[in-house]
């Protein structure tokens, strides 16, 4: 592993490297500075609701994401002066930096996001045109609130990236190169072509990766009809979120949640004008010059579900708002089930039919 | 400049510290000229101001009176602290043997026009903001009185503890610790300190109420449950700061 940083480090000109970096408690994206700061003995054990660090070699992924540092919690766009004038538009060079060590699913996010923000949203698109190289851990057990096979997003990757590992278990690293960047690092580290012993191994534990995923959508395309079919009625989505308290933890966590509100901060001598983190379950969204377009929780509730499965693929070209990573149902202080939800509109639209 | 008048009813004066604070800002005394601050000025009376904070709630029919008559004299009346908005900690005692008259002390009023049940400032007179807090947070006054200024409101923020928790990307004590936390049905502004301390949030900004019914409540205190608070605990917990909203979505029983 430290080998591969070097390289990357020789070859790309002394880069950053972001990832998931271990700290005192749980691991959040951020600069990693050594790899000590890797988070490589310890493992997540993840329920709905319920979310802990214990010794291992499994760590997939925490509340944090790169989210944090493409599009970060507060992003201030512009900074004026009393009289009006601006100071700062707040965008600057996005630095050169490599991400190291993302999921499958994490990378799949950071594509969705790229259809919608990529030369639109200028503080991301900074910070995006930055990253020079990709390094992704794929998953050879995923986490207890992962469904990445069922939304396309993981366990492994095919591209968009450089090198991506797999760890067959706590010592050993299968590597394979996505791109010319990833071919010469693994060359100049000079490696053996990996044994088909290995391979196959490979194989079998991505299997077995997939059919461990608890959480299950038999059917996209079925769901998708589904949703559409089930849209407008009132009652099921009331039910659907009879538990749910609009506290927003599943938007601010999810790493495909892009939106933001514009808050003006005045100071003494200067304003800031600062775009915010917004959650589509809080009541603010929906909150415009006027009325309330979305009053009700369960239209909100609603709306995150319909977004994540029918509406982003129509901002993205076809990619899902969800990458199955789980967060949603983790972070939840309820502990709501998204899946589970999806699967009673299965269940639902089959009784009608 | 703009007169202000700082009013307090039946509150802890934890907010009028944080008012205090805001207008040792140099721009903001510039541009406001105290008309009424019994903290600060010697006046008993005032005539007229354009903008007045009200701390705390309306717990005596003399109080209720008193801001009857403000409302005619004053341009814009801000709901101060979460006393104004929900009632605050002295609604507990709603929830208990209320009996004014036994504890011993000399009354100004008949026990007769004290209320048992504190009133939010709304219940009484129309209220043009509201900045809710146990206290409110000087941040929040600074940016209101130089938006007010120059003849703006901040934008009204709904959202909970749990979404500034989030923002400052805090891990969660409820979700990895099992620690009770009220985040995520109170009211956002204090910038997430409980949870940053690795304690639970114990809801002094008062009820997010937006979108929540008594049954949601109820489901969030079965979680709360759950992390091992007995019935009783939950109920005055949440009920602590806000019984005011908490009786409108559970009603009073106790
Ligand atoms: S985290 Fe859970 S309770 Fe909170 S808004 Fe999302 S679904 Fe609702
Ligand atoms: S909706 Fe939930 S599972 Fe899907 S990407 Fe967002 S946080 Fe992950
Ligand atoms: S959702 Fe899939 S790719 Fe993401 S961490 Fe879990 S197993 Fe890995
Ligand atoms: S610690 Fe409390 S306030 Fe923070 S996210 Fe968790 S429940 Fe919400």
């Amino acid at each position: 592993m430290k080998k591969l940083m070097l390289e990357f480090k020789k070859l790309l000109g002394d880069p950053v490297f972001l990832g998931y970096k271990r700290g005192s408690t749980i691991p959040v994206f951020d600069e990693i500075r050594s790899i000590s700061e890797l988070p490589l003995e310890i493992s997540d054990v993840q329920k709905p609701g319920k979310y802990e660090i214990v010794e291992g070699f499994r760590f997939r992924h925490s509340h944090s994401s790169p989210k944090w540092y493409l599009l970060p919690p507060e992003q201030v766009i512009l900074t004026i002066s009393p009289s009006y004038d601006a100071i700062d538009s707040g965008v600057s060079e996005g630095r050169r930096a490599v991400l190291f060590g993302v999921k499958p699913c994490d990378l799949k996010a950071i594509a969705v996001l790229d259809k919608i923000l990529l030369d639109k949203h200028p503080v991301y698109t900074a910070k995006r045109r930055g990253i020079v190289g990709v390094v992704v851990e794929e998953c050879m057990e995923p986490g207890g609130t992962c469904f990445c096979a069922s939304v396309n997003s993981g366990p492994i990757v095919e591209s968009g990236f450089d090198v991506a590992y797999a760890r067959l278990d706590k010592e050993t690293l299968l590597l394979k190169p996505g791109s010319d960047i990833g071919r010469q690092v693994l060359k100049s580290m000079g490696l053996e072509r990996a044994s088909s012993e290995y391979t196959e191994l490979y194989k079998q534990m991505v299997g077995r990766a997939i059919d461990s995923m608890k959480r299950k959508l038999p059917d996209l395309e079925r769901a998708q009809r589904a949703l559409r079919g089930l849209a407008s009625s009132q009652e099921f989505w009331e039910e659907i979120s009879k538990k749910c308290i609009g506290c927003g933890n599943c938007n601010y966590v999810c790493p495909t949640c892009f939106c933001t509100e514009f808050i003006d901060r005045v100071g003494e001598n200067h304003a800031e004008r600062v775009a915010t983190w917004i959650g589509c379950l809080t009541y603010t969204y929906g909150l415009v010059a006027g009325g309330h377009f979305r009053k009700q929780l369960y239209m909100r509730y609603r709306h995150y579900t319909l977004h994540k499965f029918l509406y982003y693929p129509l901002q993205t070209g076809g990619l899902l708002g969800c990458v199955g990573c789980g967060r949603c149902i983790t972070w939840c202080p309820i502990g709501l089930d998204l899946i589970e939800n999806l699967s009673r509109v299965l269940k639902v639209k089959n009784v009608e039919a | 400049m703009l007169k202000l008048a700082i009013v307090k009813i039946t509150s802890c004066s934890g907010c009028i510290n944080e008012i205090l604070s805001a207008l040792l800002e140099d721009d903001i005394r510039a541009n406001y000229t105290l008309v009424y601050f019994t903290e600060l000025v010697d006046s008993i009376e005032f005539r007229e101001a354009d903008l007045a904070f009200v701390e705390g709630s309306v717990t005596t029919r003399h109080q209720e009176e008193a801001l009857k008559d403000l409302r005619k004299r004053v341009g814009f009346i801000v709901a101060t602290g979460t006393c104004a908005l929900m009632g605050g900690v002295q609604s507990l005692r709603a929830m208990g043997d209320f009996k004014p008259e036994s504890r011993g002390l000399p009354l100004k009023q008949e026990s007769s026009e004290i209320y048992r049940e504190p009133k939010p400032l709304d219940q009484v007179v129309k209220v043009d903001y509201a900045l809710p807090g146990c206290p409110i947070n000087a941040d929040a006054v600074k940016t209101f009185l130089r938006k007010y200024y120059l003849g703006g409101l901040p934008i009204a923020i709904y959202e909970t503890v749990c979404s500034e928790c989030k923002r400052r990307g805090l891990p969660c004590v409820l979700v990895t610790k099992g620690i009770p936390c009220l985040g995520p049905i109170t009211l956002s502004g204090c910038g997430a300190i409980c949870p940053s301390f690795g304690r639970g949030c114990y809801g002094c900004y008062g009820l997010q109420f937006h979108g929540l019914n008594g049954g949601k409540v109820l489901s969030f205190a079965e979680r709360l449950r759950e992390l091992g608070l007995p019935d009783l605990d939950y109920r005055a917990l949440i009920s602590a700061y806000s019984y005011a909203k908490y009786r409108d979505l559970l009603g009073g029983s106790h």
